[in-house]
């Protein structure tokens, strides 16, 4: 659980300014203690808010990814496949390109509660239930809609915004500063928070509807409540970051097989997990080339291998059968 | 007999005339094809380099031109009216082939950042000559290629000998500036960790200027880098590219780049949004020396002798154009 | 006290009732079976005795409740089910599974204490499959899985119990293994029983009650003696039916 702290400290050490351990410790030190330096500067305005703004970012997209897991009871969904993040984005290049006085992260939000919405009512089925198979393939098709539609956007939007578009779909921590970290870690903090509360249910609910209904959990109203949760966290980090994919889906597994399903120990430590899975992943990012390289890069390539040979470790008990 | 032959052979006659109006050039693009054109061109369609129209004059040549360039404030200046007779095609990026067609053009001028669009084009019989000046000796060839184009070579070659007149002025003044009193300078793009590197026009213009590259670390044209890294850098000139969405004063206000030596001494500039591909690259230059090394130009109307080469090259004043900002 | 009186159910966008106007009751503390061809609206009318479906007419009572004015939380205070069919989502160990049982006594935000860790335990050792506590509940057989799943419904502590054809995914030996633990179980604690079952023997050597449902609608209700003979069912299955007594026990047969 301090895994997340450990990887800030270490990130902290390395970077493109090329300081020594010695230099990092004084310049924490000088900053803290209102001295102002170039050092400083690199360490508390630089560095620091993109390490933070990275933990919460991979935070928010970790939990988001176990909650619909659970609720979905399907362990290959992510923000991703609902089409929470293509909504976000929609809502994003809506803003910049015609509405810029919306701030951000309500548009992210409204984007992606929008599609979750489609691709709910899209699933449902007569009785009011929703089946497991359909929603997952509504959220497939809202995601290539939005996807297209944010396309759509940036052939009428002049090439000065449209920049800002292009850029922020690439996720990546480049530009972090404390404002964004502010921004978005208010509505990923306000997204965590009911999972953590509730993560017991979350057992309950991955049942399936008729078993936890007959258990006495209320399974509309909850998923509502995580559906939303899960909103809100992912769309504040794809709202700052842009789209950085794979972390959703990759760091609940992981957890899963690494510490057992139950909710209670999962969902902390999904949390965790996440938060030190993009601080290294970023930390690579900005270290190992002369370059800056888009960190979803970095999570897909170090993801998918890593997660491969996981599974075939574990064998059929992976997919839990 | 011999009449027969007469008359046949004055038959003949406008033949040959219709043979040698109808020349061809052959060109080598960026993407190492061999293009060739009929010349001079009748209909073409300029997606890139179209800031040479007002150069070469030949409106009624053109038949499509990018949709950036129904907004470019040299074009409209030049020729207010000039989107009536010339329709948009899209853009290098986003090609509307369909209106391309209806165009009929004899030579299409684009980037070579579009390697599909430019393959899909040729496939369809379409003469597409693709561009990317890496340097000014490069510009002058594209330069050049459309003079021969357009017939226009003379009118080119007087643009290119003002262009090398401010140039010379420039050299004249930083050219004694030994390496080690050089000013370290950076030009950021898009977004504000993307330098330019020691590839492409903005170099050579730092090098005309006798500045060092500050990001000449970079092997290639440009590079997203880290924010640390230009704080490593530590540049004492900031030039922002003109299409950027920020601005100088948001560098300046940036809190996360308040150490570096161009803040501090407040140097940090954004250029106009004149396209780099065009004469006008060199009173942007000029523009960018007099705010590298103020001390020497200070005897140098600046205004003055931009609005000299717009009168020279352009036939219009400077104050007709949208002029730089700082 | 289970009591349904009058229900019919359609499916939503169709035309025929599948269940029509069903009523029976079942007392405290009395085992009953559900028996039915396959169709007969068997496992319909149990979902709604279950509130997982809703009936278009007619009401459910448990204890004297209506259950169409209770919570779910209410519901599960008075009903436990089993499911017939369960595809684990995720490889919960045993115990993590039956400790879901003590949802409707858990608080919202809360997570269950040690009190209901002690009575999930409990509960499987009463099936008896307490050694498997631990043992991810994937890696168990079929038979032992349908345990947990009672026993997760035990420790629900609800004072009706409702099992769907729980002898359907179990070999010979563990079907009388598991029915008999479920009657000894509902004895001592005094659990009203209701199951689905499909075939009549079993009915006939554990249930009090039956109840037959064919097309629909409820064709006999009674004790086992009076309603298991051979003509009932030979008009529930529409089969000839043979029957072979002895002092412990009938047995049904298809007879052609």
């Amino acid at each position: 659980m301090a895994a997340p702290l450990l990887a800030a400290l270490f990130a902290l050490f390395l970077g493109a300014y090329g300081m020594s351990p010695v230099q990092v410790l004084a310049a924490l030190r000088d900053g803290l203690s209102g001295i102002d330096s170039p050092e400083t500067a690199i360490i508390l305005d630089i560095r620091l808010p993109r390490i933070v703004l990275a933990g919460l970012a991979g935070m928010a997209l970790a939990t988001s990814g176990a909650t619909l897991q659970a609720v979905l009871r399907n362990p290959l969904v992510d923000p991703f496949i609902l089409g929470i993040s293509s909504g976000a984005a929609f809502g994003c290049a809506l803003t910049i390109g015609f509405a810029p006085f919306i701030p951000l992260q309500a548009a992210a939000f409204l984007g992606g509660g929008l599609a979750v919405l489609i691709a709910c009512l899209v699933a449902r089925t007569g009785d009011g239930g929703m089946s497991r198979l359909s929603l997952v393939l509504s959220g497939v098709i809202v995601s290539a809609f939005f996807s297209a539609m944010v396309s759509l956007i940036k052939f009428f939007v002049e090439p000065m915004k449209l920049q800002s578009i292009v850029f922020w779909l690439m996720g990546s921590f480049s530009l972090a500063e404390w404002s964004q970290a502010h921004s978005a870690g208010i509505g990923i903090l306000l997204g965590c928070l009911p999972v953590l509360l509730l993560r017991w249910r979350l057992n309950v609910i991955s049942m399936g509807d008729e078993e936890a209904r007959t258990m006495g959990v209320n399974v509309s109203r909850k998923r509502i409540i995580f559906i939303t949760a899960a909103t809100l966290a992912s769309t504040s980090a794809v709202a700052v970051s842009g789209i950085i994919g794979w972390a959703g889906l990759m760091v609940p597994h992981l957890v899963r097989m690494l510490a057992g399903p139950d909710h209670r120990r999962l969902i902390p430590l999904t949390m965790a997990g996440g938060a030190t899975f993009m601080i290294l992943a970023d930390t690579a990012a900005r270290n190992m080339t002369d370059f800056d390289i888009p960190v979803g890069i970095i999570t897909a390539v170090a993801g998918a291998p890593f997660f491969v040979y996981l599974m075939k470790r574990n064998g059929k008990e992976s997919w839990g059968r | 007999m011999k009449t027969r032959i007469i008359i046949l052979i004055i038959l003949c006659l406008p033949l040959t005339a219709l043979d040698a109006a109808a020349a061809t050039i052959t060109w080598r693009d960026k993407t190492g094809t061999d293009v060739t054109v009929r010349v001079p061109v009748r209909r073409a369609v300029l997606y890139e380099t179209y800031e040479l129209l007002p150069v070469t004059g030949a409106w009624d040549r053109v038949a499509g031109i990018s949709r950036f360039a129904l907004e470019n404030d040299l074009l409209r200046a030049v020729k207010p009216d000039f989107s009536r007779a010339i329709n948009s095609a899209g853009s290098a990026m986003d090609v509307n082939a369909e209106a391309l067609f209806r165009l009929r053009p004899d030579v299409i001028i684009t980037w070579s950042s579009n390697p599909k669009a430019v393959a899909f084009l040729r496939a369809r019989g379409l003469p597409v000559i693709a561009v990317y000046p890496e340097s000014i000796a490069e510009l002058y060839d594209v330069m050049r290629l459309q003079g021969r184009l357009f017939g226009k070579e003379r009118k080119v070659k007087a643009a290119i000998a003002e262009m090398e007149r401010i140039f010379s002025l420039i050299r004249s003044r930083t050219a004694s500036i030994p390496p080690n009193g050089r000013r370290r300078a950076v030009w950021i793009g898009g977004k504000p960790t993307t330098a330019a590197g020691r590839v492409g026009v903005t170099n050579d213009l730092f090098r005309i200027i006798n500045l060092e590259n500050a990001a000449g670390s970079i092997a290639g044209r440009t590079a997203d880098v880290p924010l640390e890294r230009i704080a490593a850098w530590n540049p004492e000139l900031v030039f922002i590219w003109g299409n950027a969405r920020y601005g100088a004063a948001d560098i300046l206000g940036n809190p996360q780049w308040r150490h570096v030596r161009a803040v501090k001494e407040r140097a940090v500039f954004k250029a106009p949004r004149w396209s780099v591909w065009s004469p006008r690259i060199a009173p942007i230059a000029l523009w960018m020396a007099s705010r590298a090394y103020p001390e020497r130009f200070r005897d140098v109307s600046i205004e003055k002798t931009i609005d000299g080469f717009y009168r020279k090259v352009y036939g219009i004043p400077y104050g007709k154009v949208t002029r730089i900002a700082n | 006290m289970i009591r349904v009186d009058d229900v019919s159910f359609r499916h939503p966008h169709t035309t025929d009732d599948v269940v029509k106007s069903a009523s029976f009751s079942v007392a405290n503390g009395r085992i009953a079976a559900l028996l039915g061809p396959n169709g007969s609206g068997k496992t319909t009318l149990f979902k709604c005795i279950a509130g997982i479906w809703k009936p278009r007419g007619g009401a459910i009572l448990l204890d004297g409740t209506d259950t169409a004015s209770l919570s779910f939380r209410e519901r599960a205070l008075l009903l436990a089910m089993v499911p017939q069919d369960h595809t684990p989502p995720f490889p919960y160990t045993a115990l993590e599974a039956v400790l879901m049982g003590r949802a409707a006594h858990v608080g919202m935000y809360a997570s269950p204490s040690s009190a209901d860790v002690d009575k999930a335990r409990a509960a499987l050792e009463t099936v008896g499959v307490g050694r498997l506590a631990d043992r991810p509940y994937t890696r168990v057989s079929g038979g032992e899985r349908q345990l947990i799943l009672i026993a997760r419904a035990l420790a629900q502590e609800a004072p009706i119990l409702l099992l769907d054809e729980p002898t359907s995914h179990l070999d010979f030996r563990n079907q009388h293994a598991v029915l008999s633990m479920v009657r000894r179980v509902a004895e001592d604690k005094g659990l009203t029983v209701l199951m689905t079952l499909h075939d009549p023997n079993l009915a006939a050597h554990f249930a009090h009650q039956v109840v037959l449902l064919k097309e629909g609608g409820v064709i006999a209700d009674g004790t086992t003696e009076d309603v298991l003979t051979a003509e009932r069912l030979e008009q529930l299955y529409g089969v000839g039916i043979g029957v072979m007594t002895d002092t412990e026990r009938r047995l049904f047969y298809p007879a052609s």
